[in-house]
C-alpha cells in the first residue's frame, strides 16, 4: 500500500520474494528498478485521447461562483484492465494458460494447489505465484515440492493486481511454463474487481463454509469461470448440504464448470486435473493455429 | 478495503481535469456505482471524506449515482432486475442471461470553478 495516501496504486509495502516491488523489473512492464510505472506519476488518464474529446462543458450561473461542468467518464480500474490484457497477450504469446484462484482463507487454494502440481508434474510445467499479506509460509510449501513459486506479500492490500502480477512473473520468466496458477489473497470480496489477466478465474467454496457463500458473496461467484467445492471428505461431518450448494453456484454462477475435489483423498481430482490439461492444450492450439 | 485507492485515483484525475480548465476548486464529484461493482459506497464516502484534504477537492461532495443490477434473457428477451435469489431469469428460470448492468465503476464528471 502507498504510504503517503494509503492507497493500493503504489508499491509501498508491497514484496516479491522479499524485495520491495519496486526493485523488480519485469518483461510485462518495461520497466527500469526506479519504478518508473508508479502510478503516481504515470497517469493513464492524461494519455487517454477519449479523455481530451469528450469534454462537455456546462457553465452555471446560478451559484454566487461561476461554477462549470465537465464530463469525464473515466472507468477507475481502466489502468488495472491495460496491464491485465497486457498479461494476458504476453501468457499466451508464451504458451502459458494462466489461472486465477480466489477463495476466502482457509478454503484449500495452497493445498488444492500443491496437489494438482503433483499429479500433473509429469505432463506439463506448472508455477505459482502467491498473494498474502505477509508470510512466504504458502511458497516454501510449493518449493519443498519442488514447485517454481514467486511470494508477493501485499503488506496490507486485500487483493492482487495485474501489476503486481507482470512483476512477480519476471522471478519465473526465464523458465519454461505451460501452466501458471495465480493464488490470489485469500478475499472473497476485493478481488473479484481486479483482472489478473488469467484465462480463467476459479473460485473455491470448501465444504467447511457453508452452502450459501455465492449468495452472500455474489460478485466474486458470478466471476467465476470455473468453481470448485473443496474437501469434500470433510462434507458428512460438516453437515455440507451438497444439493443446496449446487443449486445456490447455479443461481449465481450460472455460467461456472463445477468441480467437486478433495485435494487429501484424490477424489475428483482426475477431473479436475483433465480439465486443466485439456485447457492448456486447447489455449496453445489457438495461438499455434494462428 | 480497497476503497481508498479507487478514491485516490479518483481525486488525482479530477484535480488534473480541473486543472487543464484552470479550475481552483472542485465543487462536486459526481460517481457511478453498480450494486455489483464490489464497492461500497459508504467506504467510498468515508474514504473520500479522508482522503479529500490537501486536494483541489478540500471542500467538494462526492455523489454517488448507485446503478441496480440488471440481467437480460436471451431467450425470454427481457430485463430484469436482480434479487437476492440470483441470477436466473425469474420467467423461464434459465441461464442463457447476461449481467446488463451493475459493474460500474466511473468518475462521470465534476463541477468546479
Amino acid at each position: 500500500m502507498c504510504k503517503e495516501c494509503g492507497c493500493n496504486s503504489g508499491s509501498g509495502g508491497t514484496r516479491i520474494n522479499g524485495e520491495p516491488v519496486d526493485k523488480i523489473n519485469s518483461p510485462l512492464l518495461g520497466l527500469t528498478a526506479d519504478g518508473k510505472a508508479d502510478n503516481h506519476k504515470d497517469s493513464q488518464a492524461s494519455k487517454n485521447p477519449n479523455s481530451e474529446h469528450h469534454h462537455e462543458h456546462h457553465h452555471s450561473h446560478s451559484s454566487d461562483e461561476h461554477s462549470h461542468s465537465i464530463q469525464i467518464n473515466y472507468p477507475v480500474l481502466e489502468q488495472n484492465d491495460r496491464i491485465a490484457e497486457r498479461n494476458r497477450g504476453f501468457f499466451l504469446a508464451r504458451g502459458i494458460f494462466a489461472i486465477n484462484m480466489l477463495s476466502s482463507p482457509g478454503s484449500g487454494k495452497t493445498t488444492l494447489i500443491y496437489e494438482t502440481a503433483r499429479l500433473l508434474s509429469d505432463k506439463i510445467k506448472i508455477a505459482v505465484i502467491v498473494g498474502d499479506l505477509a508470510t512466504e509460509n504458502d511458497a516454501e510449501r510449493l518449493r519443498k515440492a519442488q514447485i517454481p513459486t514467486v511470494q508477493v506479500n501485499t503488506g496490507t492490500a486485500c487483493h492482487l493486481d495485474a501489476e503486481m502480477v507482470a512483476r512477480a512473473f519476471s522471478q519465473i520468466a526465464n523458465q519454461q511454463i505451460d501452466l501458471l496458477i495465480i493464488e490470489n489473497v485469500g478475499n472473497l470480496v476485493c478481488p473479484a474487481m481486479f483482472d489478473l489477466g488469467e484465462n480463467k478465474r476459479i473460485v473455491l467454496l470448501s465444504t467447511t463454509e457453508g452452502e450459501d457463500k455465492p449468495l452472500k458473496y455474489p460478485p466474486i461467484f458470478h466471476s467465476a469461470d470455473v468453481a470448485v467445492i473443496t474437501k469434500i471428505d470433510l462434507a458428512q461431518p460438516a453437515g455440507f448440504n451438497r444439493e443446496l450448494a449446487l443449486e445456490n453456484l447455479k443461481r449465481i454462477s450460472h455460467h461456472a464448470q463445477v468441480f467437486e475435489v478433495s485435494a487429501k483423498t484424490g477424489e475428483g481430482m482426475d477431473k479436475w486435473c483433465s480439465y486443466l490439461l485439456d485447457c492448456f492444450a486447447h489455449n496453445k492450439g489457438t495461438f499455434a493455429g494462428k | 478495503m480497497h476503497e481508498a485507492g479507487i478514491i485516490y485515483n479518483v481525486l488525482k484525475v479530477a484535480e488534473e481535469t480541473a486543472r487543464k480548465q484552470n479550475g481552483q476548486k472542485i465543487l462536486k464529484l459526481y460517481l457511478r456505482v453498480g450494486s455489483m461493482s464490489g464497492v461500497i459506497p459508504e467506504a467510498l464516502q468515508f474514504a473520500f471524506e479522508a482522503m479529500r484534504t490537501d486536494t483541489l477537492a478540500k471542500e467538494a461532495q462526492l455523489e454517488i449515482e448507485n446503478v441496480t443490477a440488471s440481467c437480460w434473457c436471451e431467450d425470454c428477451k427481457i430485463e430484469y432486475v436482480l434479487d437476492e435469489l440470483g441470477f436466473l431469469c425469474p420467467k423461464c428460470g434459465g441461464r442463457n442471461i447476461k449481467l446488463q448492468k451493475g459493474r460500474e465503476l466511473e468518475l462521470v464528471s465534476i463541477d468546479y470553478c
